[in-house]
């Protein structure tokens, strides 16, 4: 199976990614290998808005007919937001797993150093590629 | 890694993943795309993975019929019965289904099992009963759904509508020597097929004539989903060796008159109100999806789930396990420990869904 990797992005080897926005705000979803592995996502289960999340820590979780899967944040911070659209059409994170699909926006903490430990593109796609 | 006469449409076509030892199609278009089909027009899966044998010889139905709590001697010729192995304690090695053919009997059973159940069999056997293993000399498909009689007359040139539920037949068609049961795994009405022949190209020419007449390919993700809908146990999650028929509440299994059987005192026993626990239906009220595992509450802990999912179909959680049986009662609010958040449920009737429109019983059109 083919999946789709963005360039602009930054990627977990939990296959979540971030893409860094103004300043400090990084949005947050789950990769297309991920999508692709989960197959129909069903319900989608996030931390509220301005609570405290941490790097690679459960941000919540992604159900699809088959399992759960926990989401780690790929960055510390505070949630601004949630894809709201989430609760009614879930499978928006299948079918567009870096766009209509993402999850949260947090207002990140720590970046300049936890960017860091986060893959490139390029790195992610020869990770997935051994998996 | 075993492989069925179908393996090579599988790993064109389909997610493969492995089940019992077989690498199986998990599914070809997506889960509730196959599941959906299946309760409104038809679907095709290859359970040819299923263990098949053949138990002959003049005392085979005594054998079967000590062998089980179900009553193998009135089952005539053409006819099956889904019923349960059970040790000396009464808990189910298998559940089963026994068909009676013209001079034989062909017991399907599960994949994950055909080792175990041959073993328990054996040793059981002072009837003189011949048993032997056809599994992978022949082929099986389940054809499922409402229209299943429209795709197999269009099919295999046959009409099977006459055929009354869990009947069997056998067929000799161009395509094979078949054995065509109505009976499967999904609650729909449909049909499954035996192909007796250890060659994939008929195996193959078979499953895509069926197809080619209106079936979509179906995987092993739909028919979980589709069974559990159904209300119908999966071996492993929801019945094992320390679980009885009656703790299943699969009591209508039970022949009330009928002589010795393995673990026939403990089945009595516990269907004069004795069980401890019973297998129920949970419908989940709040959000969030039931898994296998979960805890279940009332006040304190009362049970477990054994299956839980995502109804493709009613479009919420839907899950099956065990309370302790003074809670078992259909309309009983309870909570489900979803990862350490208690999520309202109900004790709910089975299958899941309205049958006058869904299942082969139903009376409407949808």
């Amino acid at each position: 199976m083919k999946y789709e990797v963005r360039d602009n992005l930054l990627y977990t080897k939990e296959h979540e990614w971030a893409k860094i926005l103004n300043g400090n705000r990084v949005l947050v979803g789950i990769t297309d290998y991920a999508a692709k592995l989960l197959h129909e996502v069903v319900y989608v289960s996030l931390a509220e808005v301005n609570s405290e999340v941490k790097y690679m820590q459960s941000l919540g979780t992604v159900e699809s007919v088959k399992a759960v899967s926990d989401i780690f944040s790929p960055i510390s911070g505070k949630i601004l937001k949630f894809n709201e659209k989430l609760a009614m059409h879930p499978e928006l994170v299948n079918s567009s797993p870096y766009d209509e699909g993402w999850l949260v926006e947090i207002n990140a903490k720590n970046l300049v150093a936890e960017r860091l430990k986060l893959m490139s593109a390029r790195e992610y796609s020869s990770f997935i590629e051994k998996l | 890694m075993k492989h069925t006469q179908l393996y090579n449409y599988h790993k064109e076509h389909a997610n493969v993943v492995e089940f019992a030892g077989y690498e199986m199609p998990l599914w070809y278009s997506g889960i509730s795309a196959e599941h959906l089909a299946v309760r409104n027009s038809c679907g095709i899966f290859d359970i040819s993975h299923m263990g098949r044998l053949i138990v002959e010889g003049d005392g085979s139905a005594e054998f079967l019929d000590y062998l089980v709590p179900s009553s193998v001697p009135n089952l005539s010729a053409g006819k099956g019965l889904y019923t349960v192995l059970c040790n000396e304690s009464a808990g189910i090695i298998d559940d089963i289904i026994i068909y009676r053919l013209a001079d034989k009997f062909l017991v399907v059973v599960n994949a994950a099992n055909l080792e175990k159940d041959l073993q328990w069999m054996n040793s059981k056997n002072n009837f003189g009963a011949i048993i032997s293993d056809i599994t992978m000399k022949s082929s099986m498909s389940a054809v499922q759904g409402p229209q299943a009689v429209e795709v197999l007359r269009k099919a295999l040139g046959i009409d099977l509508s006459g055929m009354t539920r869990f009947g069997i037949a056998e067929h000799i068609l161009p395509i094979g020597n078949l054995f065509i049961a109505r009976t499967g795994y999904t609650g729909e009405d449909g049909f499954e097929i035996i192909i007796n022949s250890d060659k994939p190209e008929r195996a193959l020419a078979a499953w895509n004539k069926i197809i080619s007449a209106g079936s979509l390919p179906c995987g092993l993700g739909s028919r979980d989903t589709l069974r559990l809908e159904a209300g119908l146990c999966l071996y492993g999650q929801d019945l094992n060796e320390k679980i009885t028929p009656v703790e299943a509440s699969l009591s209508w299994v039970v022949s009330k008159a009928k002589g010795k059987y393995v673990g026939k005192q403990i089945i009595e026993n516990q269907m004069q109100g004795k069980a401890r626990i019973s297998r129920v239906g949970i419908e989940m009220i709040g959000q969030g999806i039931s898994r296998k595992d979960h805890q279940i509450y009332k006040e304190s802990r009362i049970g477990e789930i054994t299956s839980g999912t995502f109804s493709p179909l009613l479009k919420k959680g839907i899950a099956m396990g065990y309370v302790s049986s003074e809670y078992s009662s259909i309309g009983t609010d309870v909570e489900i420990d979803v990862r350490g958040q208690r999520v309202p449920a109900k004790i709910v009737k089975l299958p899941f869904y309205d049958q006058t429109l869904y299942g082969w019983k139903r009376t409407k059109k949808n």
